[in-house]
């Protein structure tokens, strides 16, 4: 069961939206640039630099529910979260809202990657566990080829 | 010369930045394809072939396939790090080198292991020159990898 905080900030990412337990946001830093990085778990898109730590970028739009994302270019915003495996950045375009966990209703789900749905103002946000995504990503190496060059964000 | 302790060596591997402490580094060379033979090639051990290097040679190989970069199609021209091992020098070919800087210009910060793919660490830490993390190889640690002798 996903322990949620008092407080549920909402992200949205392109046509996508989700909800994340406000305990393990570190902070939300603007568009940074994304680097390669050799032997990077599938599932990450590349690190970015956080006050000269290196922090992987999850690749988000493989856990949200489907859907198109219809987004192009790189997200505004970099999550950083504190993950149990260590940090993590999730992408986002819009931070929409934080508010109370009790303003909105938990629902449970039997989603992989969010155990819940956070509804609120008529809305669902996929509560998302960011330490069972984390556990499953796979240890294959990579399949994309790392691009030539660093990936401006 | 005092000014090259701790001085270290920026080269590139499919656009991506590594960096060597000078120490580890014999000579660079610049030289072309046609001096390797590749009579010895084993891809298995990411082994390109064999190249004289002072008289004497030394296995060259290329680590982009154990690093999981896709390096596409390069000319004849070969840029070759000759590195320190234990067993005597040996080449690592790489895209290009970038130079030689001061300890100063890097600051060093572990890699996010947890996040990488594989059970042996071919690298464990970055290095930070001019906003751009660099990844910190150690040619032991290169040398010890699983693919080399």
């Amino acid at each position: 069961m996903l322990a949620v905080s008092r407080q549920i900030a909402l992200f949205s990412l392109g046509e996508q939206v989700y909800a994340l337990s406000v305990e393990g946001i570190v902070h939300i830093l603007p568009q940074c640039r994304l680097f390669p990085l050799p032997l990077l778990k599938s599932g990450f898109s590349g690190i970015f630099l956080d006050q000269a730590s290196a922090v992987p970028l999850l690749e988000l739009q493989r856990y949200l529910p489907s859907g198109p994302m219809n987004r192009g270019g790189t997200p505004a915003y970099f999550v950083v979260f504190s993950a149990e495996a260590g940090t993590v950045g999730l992408p986002a375009d819009k931070v929409l809202h934080v508010v109370e966990r009790d303003r909105g209703q938990i629902e449970e789900t039997s989603g992989e990657s969010n155990s819940a749905n956070f509804s609120y103002r008529g809305e669902h946000y996929p509560l998302l566990d960011v330490n069972a995504m984390l556990a499953q990503l796979t240890v294959d190496l990579p399949t994309m080829p790392c691009p030539n060059g660093a990936a401006e964000a | 010369m005092s000014d090259s302790i701790g001085a270290k060596l920026v080269f590139r591997l499919a656009g991506i930045g590594f960096v060597l402490a000078l120490a580890d580094l014999v000579e660079i060379k610049e030289t072309t394809i046609g001096w390797l033979d590749r009579s010895q090639k084993n891809t298995d051990l990411d082994l390109l072939g064999i190249i004289p290097h002072r008289g004497r040679p030394i296995n060259v190989y290329d680590l982009g396939p154990r690093l999981g970069l896709s390096r596409g199609r390069r000319d004849d021209h070969l840029t070759l790090l000759v590195l320190n091992g234990t067993a005597g020098p040996w080449g690592l070919e790489v895209d290009g080198v970038e130079g030689i800087y001061p300890a100063a210009e890097f600051l060093m910060c572990p890699a996010p292991i947890w996040a990488l793919a594989g059970e042996r660490r071919i690298f464990e830490q970055l290095a930070l020159w001019h906003g751009e993390p660099l990844v910190y190889c150690a040619a032991a640690s290169l040398e010890s990898s699983p693919c080399l002798p």
